[in-house]
């Protein structure tokens, strides 16, 4: 059923109750009414006739009375007439039709009796007097008959009185109890409708509200953003009921939509977080642009010029409108644009850097540095490039310089080597001559002192091979001539090399070989030069006990090692040892090159040399060699 | 026969002590100051050996030794090359170009006998 037939049907329903319970009371009170009414038109003139009856009566008795005391003609009429009248009132209209209900009761009629009785006995005394009997017996019966009959009769009347007005009071009673009850009938009926009104109500309003509080419930719940699947329980088949489910099925597109707004939100607000991170991003990355000590510009897929910072234009000593949407390739001498391009930047998409020259708006020549980097759109066609220049006009010039400055270098090095073995030469071999008794007789004395001479221009000439190899090393103009060579064999030459130094020295020197060793690609001059001058060093350092060279297999390297019962070296000198021109203590009177030498040959070789020394006790220095299996490898 | 040894180099104090040197070893010594007279000298001379300095003026050692190795009479003559400089590459092109040896300046007078003994024997 519909919510507005319910409510409607609710309506009518008390409606119809409370006009049925006023039609009712009115009912009642009305037929109460009309039998009081009724009643009265009966009591009225019975009593008033009763009243006239007993005038009446008098009338007659008084009459007969003036008549039997008088005689006249008179009194005979007057009494006559009393009578008639007194038939008249009474029976004639007891019995008319003015009487609703004549003769209804007993006592009417027994009214009428006694008055019919009255009348003739008064009757017959007129007729005795009429006779002439003026006294006597006859006469004072009938008279007193008449008495008796009158007495008779007014009780009669008396009684009929009473009756009627017993029977008024009992209507009156009637109408009145019928209204009381009338009123409480009334009352009940009110009171019936106005409950079955409320029960009506109630039930009607139920029957809506619980559905309705049951969809507002849900409504709370959804509104307060509870849950969404909730679902409201109803059975009901009005429009509230098609309005709860329909509810049901709204949250339930609710709960969806929800659900979506809040992805919605979540990725509107995950967009805001990335706008403005790329707005931040894309600030700092326009104030980098702009400030940029490099000048930074963005070309066209035409190659046009479209955007670029400041520095740009300082570079090039353009403006704007030299700039704007100027094609890249006027901006080079000719020709580089096309070798900048012939490195497949834009095919490939890499980031591709080169050194190159560009030309100002004075026609100036600059050196420049380019790092240029393809854009892409989202679809990956290529829409233009970025290109980062760098004038490195000064940069060049100074390495000019310092490769001017680093030749003069080589030069003078060479130059002051060969040009001091010149002169030692000379030197030496006059020492040579005389030493060998050429130029006469010399004594011990001076032997030993020309010795000393010759002891010195070997180390000079030590000293300048050291700078002279070491010049060579450094600026990669080493020639190293790999060979594969026996390790063991290089070693022993060393030592006869060096044997007779250390004797001189009354050391201990000699050599622990491992048979069978892996052959090793070296350059035997230059890693003979590693071991003389590991010994050198070894011989120089160490005052008595002995040195010893060994060789050994070790892990795909052959490790040569130069170990002495020297002086040591301290623990904070070790980081220092193979650092050019570090002068350690221990040093005295070297280069400080010896052991960088040493070190450069071993690594110009793939391997590694290091050292251990405990300040004292001696020195060991070992480095190794890769074999040819590791080299492989 | 006493054996004759051409000594080519501009230094002159060296040229000289090489030149005494030799002399007390009883060689028979010829001297030439740059790498024309020197030349010049081998043809004219014809000596047992060379001691040829590497770095000369006017005619430089190399060219000396390709002159002299492609004559077919000259040839044979040995040659000892004198370097002052530790750069081997100087001392290869001179063995590709033909010389015996090849000693470092500054030398042991020692072993500079040692090395001409050995070529002349």
């Amino acid at each position: 059923m519909r919510v507005g037939t319910k409510l409607a049907t609710g309506f009518l329903l008390v409606v119809l109750l409370i006009l049925l319970t006023l039609l009712f009371c009115s009912a009642i009170s009305r037929r109460t009414h009309e039998k009081l009414e009724a009643l009265k038109n009966v009591v009225a003139p019975d009593t008033i006739l009763a009243n006239k009856v007993d005038i009446a009566v008098s009338d007659a008795d008084h009459a007969i009375m003036e008549y039997l005391i008088q005689g006249t003609a008179q009194e005979k009429e007057n009494a006559q007439f009393a009578f008639a009248q007194l038939e008249k009132v009474g029976p004639k209209h007891f019995g008319s039709e003015t009487h609703t209900n004549p003769g209804e009761s007993e006592a009417t009629r027994e009214l009428i009796v006694k008055i019919r009785s009255f009348i003739s006995v008064g009757l017959d005394i007129i007729k005795l007097k009429d006779q002439g009997v003026n006294s006597g017996e006859l006469l004072k019966t009938k008279v007193e008959k008449l008495h008796s009959a009158r007495k008779i009769l007014l009780e009669q009347l008396r009684k009929h009185k009473v009756t009627r007005m017993e029977e008024l009071a009992d209507a009156e009673e009637a109408v009145s109890g019928a209204y009381i009850l009338d009123v409480r009938l009334t009352l009940l009926v009110t009171v019936l409708g106005v409950l079955l009104t409320v029960v009506v109500t109630f039930v009607t309003t139920r029957s809506i509200v619980k559905p309705l509080k049951a969809l507002n419930k849900g409504a709370e719940i959804v509104n307060s953003g509870g849950k969404l699947d909730y679902k409201i329980e109803t059975e009901a088949k009005d429009e509230i009921g098609q309005l709860s489910r329909a509810f049901g099925k709204e949250t339930k597109k609710l709960m969806e939509t929800t659900a979506l707004v809040e992805k919605l939100n979540k990725e509107i607000a995950e967009r805001k977080i990335a706008e403005r991170e790329r707005q931040l991003a894309e600030d700092k990355y326009r104030t980098i642009f702009e400030n940029s000590a490099v000048a930074i510009s963005l070309v066209d897929e035409q190659e046009r010029l479209i955007s670029w910072n400041k520095f740009t234009e300082n570079l090039l000593g353009m403006n704007r409108e030299d700039l704007y949407l100027r094609p890249i390739k006027s901006l080079y001498p000719e020709g580089h644009w096309q070798m900048i391009r012939n490195h497949d930047v834009r095919q490939k998409g890499i980031q591709h850097h080169l050194e190159t020259q560009m030309i100002k708006k004075n026609g100036d020549l600059i050196d420049v540095d380019i790092s240029l980097s393809v854009l892409k759109n989202p679809e990956g066609e290529v829409i233009g490039s970025i290109g980062v220049v760098r004038d490195i006009t000064e940069r060049k010039r100074a390495e000019e310089e310092l490769k001017k400055t680093m030749e003069m270098k080589s030069q003078f090095i060479s130059m002051v080597s060969h040009e001091l073995r010149i002169p030692l030469t000379a030197v030496k071999m006059s020492i040579d001559f005389i030493v060998d008794r050429l130029a006469g007789e010399i004594n011990e004395e001076q032997e030993e002192l020309l010795n000393v001479s010759k002891r010195n221009i070997d180390r000079l000439t030590r000293l300048i091979n050291e700078v002279l190899t070491f010049q060579k090393l450094v600026s990669g103009k080493a020639k190293f001539d790999m060979e594969t060579r026996d390790v063991n064999k290089i070693v022993r030459d060393v030592y006869e090399m060096m044997a007779r130094t250390a004797k001189e020295k009354k050391l201990d020197f000699s050599i622990v070989l491992e048979d069978g060793l892996p052959k090793v690609e070296l350059d035997s001059d230059q890693i003979s030069q590693v071991m003389t001058n590991l010994v050198h060093n070894a011989i120089k350092f160490t005052e008595k006990g002995g040195i010893t060279i060994a060789t050994s297999k070790y892990d795909h390297t052959i490790r040569i090692s130069v170990s002495d019962t020297g002086c040591g070296i301290k623990k904070e000198d070790m980081p220092r040892l193979f650092k050019e021109f570090e002068q350690l203590e221990r040093k005295k009177g070297s280069t400080g090159l010896g052991l960088s030498i040493c070190k450069k040959i071993v690594e110009q070789h793939k391997g590694e040399i290091w050292a251990e020394s405990e300040p004292g006790k001696g020195t060991a220095f070992h480095f190794v060699l890769p074999t040819e299996q590791r080299r492989k490898a | 026969m006493t054996k004759r040894i051409l000594i080519v180099d501009d230094e002159l104090d060296v040229l000289e002590l090489v030149a005494y040197r030799l002399k007390k070893r009883g060689y028979g010594v010829l001297t030439a100051i740059n790498g024309q007279e020197g030349l010049d000298s081998i043809r004219a001379e014809r000596p047992d050996l060379v001691l040829l300095d590497s770095c000369l003026p006017v005619l430089d050692a190399f060219e000396v030794c390709r002159q002299l190795k492609s004559d077919e009479e000259l040839k044979h003559i040995p040659i000892i090359l004198f370097t002052a400089t530790l750069d081997t590459v100087v001392a290869e092109k001179a063995k590709e170009l033909g010389a015996s040896d090849f000693i470092l300046k500054p030398f042991d007078s020692e072993e500079l006998l040692e090395k001409i003994t050995s070529i002349l024997e």
